[in-house]
């Protein structure tokens, strides 16, 4: 082997062992592989560029990279567990794999970004859910908004009979919840709860009832003058105030506060 | 077509300019590929990360773009070779005349190889802040120094990474300068621009930027989801806390109706956090105490109002108001009675916003604020930049 023959192989080793080692270019791997073989039979660089051309590994490798670039995708949709988007890819991938040139045709595309945009929609509806949930649950009932965040389950509620799957699907589902850093009882809790809100069977009196303030009215119409003070000397410590709140350089440092403004109440 | 999305379709496109060629298919396969360039650069409207992830990705256009450079680059020096090739040199070798049956070098020399990245070097230095991308595209040049031989240099920049640099290294001039815009401490709205630069600091090739970027979205959306939850019950805190020193005055300070609708007040708001602490402790695994460690969820106590376009600084109520918020908190979720919680004086007491001034002194502190952010490189090349990040709108 001459040298710059070597040379050359030792650029496609390298290649190959780095294609290896990021586990994302299968195709591509294969490809070098094979030209390598084909390389190390050759005794000279210029043998080994004919052989090549001549070889049916010449155009293997940029097939290969849009097949990998797939296989790469596919991955990432496996690793996030939408298993449909990865079916999608799989398809193309072999579809390419028999004629390379189908790698040009369009429309996979759509239908896999459709199945990522509605996993994403599924997660943003029990996000909002999550949250409507913890306001309307804590909120006074009779508190206007109450009711809007009512709604607002309702709405996204229905949203996943939209996206072809159920509230009880859905929350079961990892992919779904997880972000949301939910305990298992809490998740419990908001699986049984959303239904009884949509239905409008929910009570927040299920969980602590506002208490009676009876006795509390007659004793403090009896300390009026007493409390009163109480509260005035609250009102006096009060002031009207902002301030510009300063950013740390980096995510361990805390705020800083400057330019505070003042105003007498 | 917007013009930061003109400017960057022109760069990918206007490599082909430099080259003399005169086969005609070549041609048409030129000007085919510019318009699908410029079609797609439209369809993105002003999203710039749309497009660049596209083409940086090893997208069908990438991988076009490449093959056609590739072919264009190899035909440009034929014809200014007479069309083939011959010499002498015995520098190392220098390509193969793959069309013949005697092959021969080519004259093809590693310095003429890395100028077809002249235009791209070019197009980023007119940026001005992308010095990474800079240093990158020197880095590649600077192999023409240390070899002359066509495969040690292809050797070199295959161990190096140093076409993958060019890529990484541009992108983390982007996404650094978007960082540096935003409050490092808002971790929700920085989300993506912070793994995005994670990312490209990770990367080492098109495969895997490929697998990476598309797990972008996904993780993203796990930050935000985790975030969304405790922000409101943050808020949730603040206005239940704010509600009750309200009402606790109203009792005491008013008479009649107006003083018992204040102690019901009193009583609704103590039953809301009563459930509420409930939540967050079963449900989330949390507490005040908790939210009040968090820098960025406590600042959402203080009703954040956000004085430059990239909510890097905010406007907030008196940070005092975090331990009247928890001492009026502590006595919501406690069993003291209503009456015993009305003879006690608060240690502290809420400040409320400006009223008169209110105006007045948010146009003082945006003013503060333009002068501190506008040495930051994210304003001084925000036409370039602003399509590359998410506002910090809160």
């Amino acid at each position: 082997m001459d040298q710059q023959g070597a040379k050359a192989i030792e650029l496609y080793e390298t290649i190959a062992a780095r294609l290896e080692a990021e586990g994302h270019a299968p195709h591509q791997l294969k490809a070098y592989r094979d030209v390598l073989e084909l390389m190390k039979t050759c005794s000279t660089i210029d043998e080994q560029m004919i052989k090549i051309k001549n070889s049916p590994f010449y155009t293997a490798v940029g097939e290969a990279l849009v097949a990998d670039k797939l296989e790469a995708w596919k991955q990432a949709m496996e690793t996030l567990g939408y298993e449909d988007a990865a079916q999608i890819l799989e398809e193309k991938i072999k579809e390419i794999e028999i004629n390379p040139t189908r790698a040009y045709s369009t429309g996979y595309e759509q239908k896999v970004m459709a199945c990522v945009t509605r996993h994403s929609n599924i997660r943003s509806s029990l996000l909002e859910m999550a949250k409507s949930y913890m306001s309307a649950t804590t909120m006074d009932p009779s508190d206007a908004l109450s009711q809007n965040e009512i709604d607002t389950i309702r709405r996204n509620y229905q949203n996943l009979e939209n996206y072809n799957i159920t509230f009880f699907q859905a929350v079961s589902d990892g992919r779904y919840t997880e972000g949301l850093g939910m305990t298992e009882q809490g998740l419990e809790k908001f699986t049984a709860d959303i239904p009884k809100i949509v239905k409008g069977t929910w009570s927040a009196e299920d969980a602590y009832a506002p208490e009676n303030i009876e006795e509390a009215w007659k004793e403090l119409q009896a300390r009026k003058t007493e409390l009163k003070a109480v509260a005035e000397r609250e009102v006096a410590k009060t002031k009207r105030a902002v301030v510009i709140a300063v950013p740390p350089a980096d995510s361990r440092g805390t705020y800083k506060y400057a330019a505070l403004r003042e105003e007498e109440l | 077509m917007d013009s930061v999305m003109k400017m960057m379709a022109d760069s990918y496109v206007s490599v082909f300019d430099n080259y003399n060629l005169t086969d005609p298919d070549l041609l048409a396969e030129i000007a085919a590929f510019k318009k699908e360039v410029y079609s797609f650069a439209e369809s993105c409207g002003s999203d710039l990360m749309k497009f660049t992830s596209a083409m940086q990705q090893g997208g069908e256009l990438l991988a076009k773009c490449s093959d056609l450079n590739t072919r264009c680059f190899y035909a440009d020096q034929a014809d200014k070779n007479g069309g083939g090739s011959n010499s002498s040199s015995n520098e190392g070798y220098q390509g193969v005349d793959y069309d013949s049956e005697h092959p021969s070098q080519t004259v093809i020399s590693v310095k003429e190889y890395l100028e077809q990245y002249r235009p791209g070097y070019e197009e980023i230095k007119k940026a001005g802040y992308r010095t990474g991308g800079e240093a990158a595209y020197e880095e590649l040049f600077r192999v023409a120094n240390r070899t002359d031989d066509m495969l040690e240099a292809q050797l070199i920049m295959e161990k190096e990474r140093l076409l993958f640099k060019i890529v990484s290294e541009d992108a983390l001039d982007i996404f650094g300068a978007v960082l540096e815009a935003m409050d490092p401490l808002n971790v929700p709205v920085s989300a993506l621009t912070n793994l995005n630069v994670e990312m490209y600091k990770k990367v080492n090739s098109d495969e895997e930027l490929t697998y990476e970027s598309n797990l972008l979205e996904a993780k993203t959306a796990q930050v935000i989801a985790w975030y969304i939850p405790r922000m409101n019950i943050a808020a949730l805190i603040a206005d239940y806390a704010t509600k009750f020193q309200m009402a606790k005055r109203a009792a005491r300070l008013n008479d009649g109706s107006a003083a018992k609708t204040g102690l019901e007040s009193m009583a609704k708001l103590r039953a809301s956090a009563k459930r509420l602490n409930q939540l967050m402790v079963e449900d989330y695994n949390t507490s005040l105490n908790t939210i009040l460690t968090d820098q960025f969820l406590s600042l959402q106590m203080l009703l954040p109002k956000n004085l430059d376009a990239m909510g890097k600084y905010k406007q907030v109520l008196h940070p005092n108001n975090l331990r009247a918020i928890k001492e009026l908190w502590m006595e919501m979720i406690s069993d003291t009675s209503l009456i015993d919680i009305l003879s006690r004086e608060q240690e502290h007491v809420l400040y409320a916003s400006l009223n008169k001034t209110a105006d007045a002194v948010m146009r003082e502190h945006r003013a503060q604020v333009q002068r501190a952010v506008s040495q930051l490189k994210y304003y001084k090349y925000e036409n370039q930049l602003k399509g590359f990040c998410n506002k910090g709108e809160e």
